[in-house]
């Protein structure tokens, strides 16, 4: 996600705003958007006020953050774990096992055991990470917005 | 660890947060489409003052320059010339000036960068074109001033038509009445007061049936001079009595 974390900062700067960490684009207020698109669009501050800006919001920003899903992943990756440790060395591993930890029957119920587990945890690493991805969308078409809205008035 | 309720808190509140999104966003639409409909709005109101107060500027003191004009077409050939002259010029210089106020270089400031440069710069082309150089100013006082010498050529002076339609006959004590003449005036003139049969007989409309008798029964001289200066009655009827 490290990827378009940067694109999006990459298109605020190539729209003439200063360079600066993801983290602090919700600092961007409605004024400095204006002021902004006004230099860049050669416009003045009656043609594209403030008003007509909205800035991202801290909750956008936390929507887009990896940290506001950790817990969620923590917290299916730990109800799976116990599962995963019975696979592993629960009864059904000794019996697999047969007394001979390197029988080929408990290799392939370890193996068996992990293919569960990782994809259970892709699966959850993928709702996430689908989750995280709409909160990029959310500030990166909040962002095209105040382009188009610049251009719509400069006539382009 | 999270529990499965903090779990489905946050997806619940990127959901809000998304439908929160897509509700600005149109909001967002909406508000520059009207910003933009009421800087058109603006935009046309603007030409529409700024074309009255030019038409204010370059039709001011109309009355006077007509009143002059009017004037200048009884007075000697060379004062009704310089007269119609100068008032052709003032009237040009007027207009020049009403023009130029159409050359609003704010208003081109503030419009033309934005998606209605493209009716800025019709305007501004219309504008520009229905400018008066000082040249032609000068050409439109010369012009008049050759128009006011032919008409006062035609109208004024002692043998100008309007001489002869408003002259009295030669009767003792009579002169030249004239058409503006006010109540007071009238009543100081005894001939006016007393009616007297001469000027009875003077009336102008009577005066012109009887040089258009004197046309049409082939008249004894100057046929062709009587005939120019009928024609141009209509033009003078039209100006004394308002040009409607």
């Amino acid at each position: 996600m490290g990827g378009f974390q940067q694109s999006i900062l990459d298109s605020l700067q190539n729209m003439g705003f200063s360079p600066m960490s993801f983290s602090n684009i919700s600092n961007l207020n409605p004024e400095q958007i204006a002021s902004t698109f006004q230099d860049q669009y050669g416009l003045t501050a009656e043609n594209l006020p403030a008003s007509m800006f909205q800035g991202i919001s801290p909750e956008m920003l936390q929507g887009a953050s990896y940290s506001t899903y950790a817990p969620q992943i923590q917290a299916q990756g730990q109800s799976m774990l116990p599962k995963l440790y019975q696979s592993l060395g629960g009864q059904a591993a000794q019996q697999a096992k047969g007394g001979f930890a390197g029988s080929s029957a408990f290799g392939k119920q370890q193996a068996g055991a992990r293919d569960v587990y990782g994809k259970s945890m892709t699966d959850v690493l993928a709702n996430v990470r689908g989750q995280q991805s709409q909160g990029m969308g959310m500030i990166s078409d909040l962002i095209n917005q105040w382009n188009q809205t610049a251009q719509r008035i400069k006539g382009y | 660890m999270a529990s499965p309720y903090q779990t489905a808190r946050i997806s619940s509140n990127l959901s809000d947060l998304l439908q929160t999104s897509r509700l600005r966003g149109q909001e967002a639409q909406r508000n520059t489409s009207q910003k933009m409909s009421e800087m058109q709005d603006e935009f046309e109101k603007e030409i529409e003052e700024l074309q009255r107060k030019a038409q204010k500027k370059a039709g001011k003191n109309k009355g006077l320059f007509k009143g002059l004009n009017i004037l200048s077409n009884f007075l000697l050939p060379g004062s009704g010339a310089a007269l119609k002259g100068l008032t052709g010029l003032a009237q040009g210089q007027q207009q020049k000036k009403g023009a130029e106020m159409l050359l609003d270089k704010n208003m081109k400031e503030k419009y033309g960068g934005t998606f209605l440069k493209s009716g800025m710069k019709n305007y501004w082309e219309q504008a520009e074109d229905s400018q008066l150089s000082s040249g032609d100013v000068l050409r439109g006082g010369i012009g008049a001033g050759m128009s006011g010498y032919a008409s006062s050529k035609l109208f004024g002076g002692e043998e100008g038509l309007f001489n002869k339609m408003f002259k009295k006959p030669e009767v003792a004590g009579a002169g030249l009445t004239d058409m503006s003449m006010g109540a007071d005036m009238m009543l100081a003139d005894p001939t006016m007061r007393m009616g007297t049969e001469a000027l009875s007989k003077a009336t102008p409309m009577k005066t012109l049936l009887e040089q258009l008798q004197s046309f049409g029964s082939g008249g004894t001289e100057g046929v062709n001079s009587e005939m120019q200066k009928n024609l141009m009655l209509p033009m003078l009827l039209q100006q004394l009595f308002g040009g409607q």
